[in-house]
């Protein structure tokens, strides 16, 4: 019988309000595993407004990505490609949402420590006792052959994670 | 409480040459002991544009089976594919080359169990089309078994490098 995987390589719950937070500080995530996934849970300061976009790098680098993804808004849809210049990846609470809520996000990373260019997708959305309620699909590809070592969540307000918000990262191995 | 294991990989496959059909627990040989499957697949591009699944047990079903409701980035749009003998899944656009790549995720729920038809969450795709579909197998069989195919009847090849990994997930 196989080994079990899935391990929890890093959390990070912040306490202070943080613009950037990086998973594999220095590049230290372990490339002993086939697949990355990260679930949060975050919100921003982002001021009168119920939700933000949100930002990835890997390994420090901001370029050579590209998107598509598909949205709900509580109130219509749609959809785009190469939003923030491809490194958008979903949706979180800003200030503007319900007191006391925070956005859900699951990332995916398949073979991120291969020689190939890296896809990922991502499943978020925001939560607010309100109509303004978000959930975004998104496939993202990162056109480097890089292996992945750190990955950086930002908003692409420029706002800062608050307190509270949680972020995990777990190794999978495909054996 | 010591919980049991979870999120055992049972079959992985790397392709090193081109194939229009990848098979997981051929001849039928997915274990039922686990709650719920999970097919991670990385699909290079310039082969299959849509990929595909179907599932059987001991053999895959290729009757019109199953319908698979879709919401898709392209246009966006959502409708239903009813009665098709396949499951549709986000692709990649015809003719993009292997610098494109797609992420899925394919959830199986209660894939062993014989008295319920079988429910499929689909998400992922690649920079030309995501979305997330549902979908329904219309038969009361456990699967033990699962293949990616060409949703245009085999015509294209998945490229070598495309990985396909099965997991399985316990509730307990």
């Amino acid at each position: 019988m196989a080994n079990p995987t899935y391990t929890l390589i890093q959390s990070v719950t912040l306490t202070t309000s943080t613009a950037t937070v990086t998973l594999g500080s220095g590049g230290t995530i372990p490339q002993n595993y086939t697949d990355l996934q990260i679930l949060f849970s975050a919100r921003t300061d982002r001021a009168s407004q119920p939700a933000d976009d949100l930002q990835i790098s890997f390994n420090g680098s901001t370029s050579s990505f590209s998107q598509i993804r598909i949205y709900g808004t509580g109130s219509g849809a749609g959809s785009d490609s190469n939003y923030a210049s491809g490194r958008q990846i979903g949706i979180t609470d800003g200030a503007g949402a319900t007191s006391n809520t925070f956005g859900s996000f699951s990332l995916y990373i398949p073979n991120y420590a291969g020689s190939t260019y890296k896809s990922f997708s991502t499943d978020s959305v925001s939560e607010n006792n309100a109509t303004g309620a978000f959930q975004e699909l998104s496939a993202s590809l990162w056109s480097s052959i890089s292996a992945i070592t750190s990955i950086s969540f930002t908003s692409t307000s420029a706002t800062n994670f608050v307190a509270y918000s949680n972020f995990y990262l777990y190794g999978i191995k495909n054996s | 409480m010591t919980a049991g294991v979870t999120y055992v990989p049972i079959q992985s496959v790397t392709l090193t040459t081109g194939s229009s059909i990848v098979t997981l627990g051929s001849g039928g040989t997915i274990p039922q002991t686990y709650t719920d499957l999970m097919l991670v697949a990385q699909i290079i591009g310039g082969g299959v544009a849509t990929p595909a699944f179907r599932v059987g047990n001991g053999s895959l079903d290729t009757a019109s089976n199953y319908s698979t409701t879709i919401l898709s980035s392209s246009g966006p749009n959502s409708y239903r594919e009813a009665n098709k003998s396949f499951c549709s899944c986000p692709g990649l656009a015809s003719g993009i080359g292997a610098g494109n790549i797609s992420t899925l995720t394919i959830h199986f729920q209660n894939y062993s169990n014989t008295s319920t038809y079988k429910s499929f969450l689909i998400e992922g795709g690649s920079t030309t089309e995501t979305g997330a579909n549902g979908a329904t197998w219309r038969n009361n069989a456990s699967i033990n078994i699962i293949a990616m195919i060409d949703y245009a009847a085999g015509s294209n090849n998945y490229p070598a490098g495309s990985t396909f990994t099965l997991y399985g997930i316990a509730a307990a």
